[in-house]
């Protein structure tokens, strides 16, 4: 187990070192093959009124004087070692993990990205169990009760959620229980540590938003698998064995029903740590996400990568956690 | 300066369906909008000239803003996140007024001994925010930053006149010009006028500007500055002038037009400018505060670029002013709220009793008869012209629509080129960007209150002269109106300049927009003009009941 843990690792590591280099190549290299020049790329960083000595200081801090391999090199030995900075006046140092600083800000980008994780963490964290809670549980309720009022009801639930954006559920949402019913505060990040009550308060709409479309796709995964699983033999087994119908049900179908719900959590919540664009957007929540997409408008191209690493790290090691858990969910996998 | 007042990513798919609606609006007649009321393209607004005066002090109040700024450093300061924030912690030898005049800011007096000499005498006893008191080395420091090319500063041009900034007294500073130019003191009131504290800006290096003390003297010290959330002024006890009415500001980064709506709406804002003119309806019947207009010396236009190419012939620009639907634009665009116009220098930008006829300008109504005949005049039916547009907001990318309704509407061949928003900004500075493209939308508006600030853009070498025109009558005059001192006489000769700016039509007008200020019922004393971007309009700020 600890040699497969540490292979994936690995695994993970080479990753996200191509992952690295396509990003770089992406957003360093396309815009030159488009015709964009290193004065064009510096002159966004030098204000309105121009001049050449200006944007030659720029080319030369940013370092976009430099090979484009002499440029990556730099980003990846800061990772690993950190590395000097040129602030234009003096020298700085910028400790491992370095991922660059800001084009825009002029601060560092590990340092931002520490400020903006938590109110990512918190709406993935949050929407990711009220998505699992709602849609494994509409989803049981539905194959066990196929064909019915509830089944009914719950799938055509499930379809308005599949089919509506965020971006449209979010601000209608705002609309009625904020601008007009008053029971929520205008969402607003409020640190946990600082205020719980207020943060759950001001967390609910984002998370109702990003799990309303996402418990719709868990509601009807898991009646899928739930009713597939009822017929299975071993099911047959447990009720001729006497077992009572709810241990049937929880013990034995739903665990084996939960192999791909459990799979696609994972790279669902893998995702929305990596940045809940839209909804971020919507509710005004400065999260990871939002603050790439401000990235892209300024070609702010150490955010991008800083970003884009931690967004993949995520994405990565939610994987790694989802092989993981396998065994635990389904004997089956772990027999094999 | 540059307008870029909406990151909305909707804001394309916005633009797709208004555009239906410019180019099937018209009608509409325009009065002139400077301190009353005005109609445009069908709606009716008024303009006020300030908000009810606040009724005593609050702990605090809360102000949406749509950007963050990337700094708060006064050189860099060119556009109204950094500078609706950095009016009220840094201050300038000059102040521009809510009524868009100026008076002395810093300095207690300005004289001028001769065409070519600013003399500015302190005020004594003006503290820093660090505790320092300023000094004329302070002033000298903070003028000649702007001058060095290392600073990069935004303001620099300010400075091309400029032969030497000395001390002269304790509290006297002496500026020698290399030429006459009213437009340097003028400019004094804005952001190239801040003083600083030379000791903080040298303490912080590269890294002024970003967090901390800013060296500044104004009614508001920086706060804390959360990075993507928000960022708080506190008051300032030692402040030399009225002490602000308010504790504490809280400026609120929302980059979403509708949650910045829903902020005004719901209280987590208390105010904000900069409203998105999809949100005035709303807004205004939502009885949970008031909406504003006021003066703006703002103008919407279309700037040509490119003049070897089919816009090259002036008959080509007449005829897309005569054929672009404007009273369909401010209809459709900014929801009524606008003025069509013909010149590209605010009717506001003018002294009073000095604006030029309206009969030197060219008519305000479309006509598309005689733009089809100026088109086949100039051989152009079937040309194509290259429009930049872009989602960085609805201003940009709905009037490059209409634009491209008008031209096509007329025979040419207008194509749309889509432009990402960094690159976009990227036209206003870098001529390479500019490539392949006839023209672009840009949202102007103006740091001082001349028109001349607008019309010397078209003077030989100007950076924002995108077009590379020139004419040597027309930099003469420029350089006439330069040196002329008295605001009136200066505005004669600016009429003249006008003239012959509009008759080359290197920037194609559209219409000018006001601003926009909404106030909870909570608060009021926010002046309605632009001149929030340099004018500490937050101290005004106190409670409305």
């Amino acid at each position: 187990m600890v040699t497969y843990i540490i292979r994936r690792l690995f695994a993970a590591v080479v990753l996200l070192f191509v992952i690295s280099m396509i990003t770089f190549f992406i957003f360093y290299v396309f815009p030159r093959l488009g015709g964009q020049t290193t004065e064009s790329l510096a002159s966004q960083f030098v204000g309105k009124t121009q001049s050449a000595q200006a944007i030659q200081g720029v080319i030369h801090r940013f370092g976009f004087d430099q090979p484009i391999w002499v440029q990556y090199g730099r980003f990846v030995k800061g990772i690993f070692f950190g590395y000097d900075y040129d602030t234009g006046t003096q020298m700085a140092h910028c400790y491992a993990p370095c991922l660059g600083y800001s084009f825009k800000t002029n601060t560092l980008v590990s340092t931002s990205i520490a400020q903006w994780l938590p109110v990512t963490i918190s709406l993935a964290i949050g929407a990711s169990i009220l998505w699992l809670i709602f849609g494994v549980s509409v989803g049981v309720a539905s194959a066990l009760k196929k064909g019915s009022f509830i089944d009914r009801a719950g799938m055509i639930t499930a379809l308005i959620g599949v089919s509506l954006p965020v971006y449209f559920v979010g601000p209608l949402l705002a609309l009625a229980f904020v601008v007009n019913w008053h029971i929520f505060p205008d969402p607003d990040y409020v640190a946990f540590t600082s205020n719980p009550v207020s943060w759950f308060t001001h967390m609910l709409l984002p998370w109702i938003a990003v799990a309303f479309g996402l418990a719709a796709l868990y509601a009807r995964l898991t009646r899928v698998g739930m009713l597939d699983t009822m017929n299975e033999d071993f099911i047959r087994t447990a009720r001729a064995k006497g077992l009572p119908e709810r241990t049937v049900i929880f013990k034995h179908a739903l665990r084996a029903a939960l192999t791909p719900i459990v799979t696609i959590f994972g790279m669902d919540l893998g995702f929305a740590l990596g940045g809940v664009v839209l909804a971020e957007q919507v509710f005004n929540l400065p999260g990871i996400g939002r603050e790439a997409v401000d990235a892209v408008n300024q070609s702010d191209l150490p955010v991008i990568m800083g970003v884009t690493i931690v967004a993949s790290a995520f994405i990565v090691l939610a994987n790694l956690v989802v092989d993981l858990l396998y065994g635990v969910v389904d004997p089956r996998v772990r027999v094999s | 300066m540059l307008r870029i007042p909406w990151r909305s990513t909707a804001a394309a798919g916005t633009a797709l369906f208004l555009a239906a609606a410019v180019t099937a609006c018209s009608g509409g007649h325009t009065t002139n909008a400077s301190g009353g009321s005005a109609t445009s393209g069908g709606a009716a607004y008024a303009l006020s000239a300030a908000t009810p005066v606040a009724k005593g002090p609050i702990d605090s109040f809360s102000w949406a803003l749509y950007a963050e700024p990337t700094t708060l450093d006064y050189a860099q300061a060119f556009d109204y996140p950094q500078n609706m924030i950095l009016s009220n912690i840094c201050e300038s030898l000059m102040r521009w007024n809510p009524d868009l005049t100026e008076s002395p800011g810093l300095a207690s007096s300005v004289a001028q001994p001769d065409p070519t000499t600013y003399v500015y005498t302190l005020r004594s006893g003006v503290k820093f925010h660090d505790g320092g008191t300023m000094t004329a080395d302070d002033v000298v420091f903070s003028l000649k930053r702007q001058m060095d090319p290392a600073t990069g500063s935004t303001w620099i041009s300010t400075f091309d006149n400029v032969a030497s900034i000395t001390k002269t007294g304790a509290l006297q500073v002496t500026v020698k010009l290399k030429k006459p130019d009213s437009q340097f003191g003028e400019a004094m009131a804005n952001s190239a006028g801040t003083v600083v504290h030379a000791s903080a800006v040298q303490a912080a290096g590269q890294n002024y500007g970003t967090a901390g003390n800013l060296g500044c003297t104004g009614p508001y010290t920086l706060g804390t500055w959360v990075k993507g959330t928000s960022i708080e002024l506190d008051r300032f006890p030692g402040y030399w002038g009225k002490p602000a009415l308010a504790g504490k500001v809280v400026f609120k980064f929302i980059t979403d037009p509708t949650a910045l709506t829903n902020a005004l709406l719901t209280g987590a804002a208390d105010g904000g400018y900069l409203i998105t003119p999809d949100s005035y309806a709303r807004l205004k019947s939502s009885g949970v505060g008031n909406l504003y207009f006021g003066k703006s010396l703002t103008t919407i236009n279309l700037n040509v670029c490119n003049l070897s190419g089919t816009l090259g012939d002036v008959r080509v620009r007449k005829a897309l002013l005569l054929a672009l639907d404007r009273s369909g634009f401010v209809k459709a665009g900014l929801k009524g709220v606008g003025t069509v116009t013909s010149s590209i220098a605010p009717a506001d930008s003018w002294p009073a009793g000095a604006v030029p006829p309206a009969a030197d300008l060219a008519p305000t109504s479309q006509d598309l008869t005689q733009a089809k005949a100026l088109i086949q005049q100039a051989g152009a039916t079937g040309k194509t012209v290259t429009i930049a547009t872009s989602p960085i907001g609805p201003d940009v990318s709905l009037l490059a629509t209409a634009f491209q309704s008008a031209g096509t509407q007329i025979g040419l061949k207008v194509q749309l080129k889509t432009i990402a928003p960094d690159a976009f900004t990227a036209l206003f500075s870098d001529p390479k960007a500019r490539e392949g493209l006839d023209a672009f939308p840009e949202t102007y508006y103006l740091s001082t209150t001349d028109p001349l600030a607008i019309y010397h853009i078209f003077g030989t070498g100007d950076f924002e002269n995108y077009a590379g025109w020139s004419d040597p009558a027309y930099d003469k005059l420029i350089d006439q109106a330069e040196a002329e001192y008295d605001p009136v006489k200066r505005a004669a000769i600016s009429a003249r300049i006008q003239k012959i700016a509009m008759d080359q039509l290197l920037w194609i007008p559209a219409a000018e927009w006001p601003t926009s200020l909404f106030l909870d019922k909570r608060i009021t004393g926010a002046p309605t003009s632009i001149s929030y971007l340099y004018y500490p309009w937050a101290a005004d700020v106190g409670s409305a009941g």
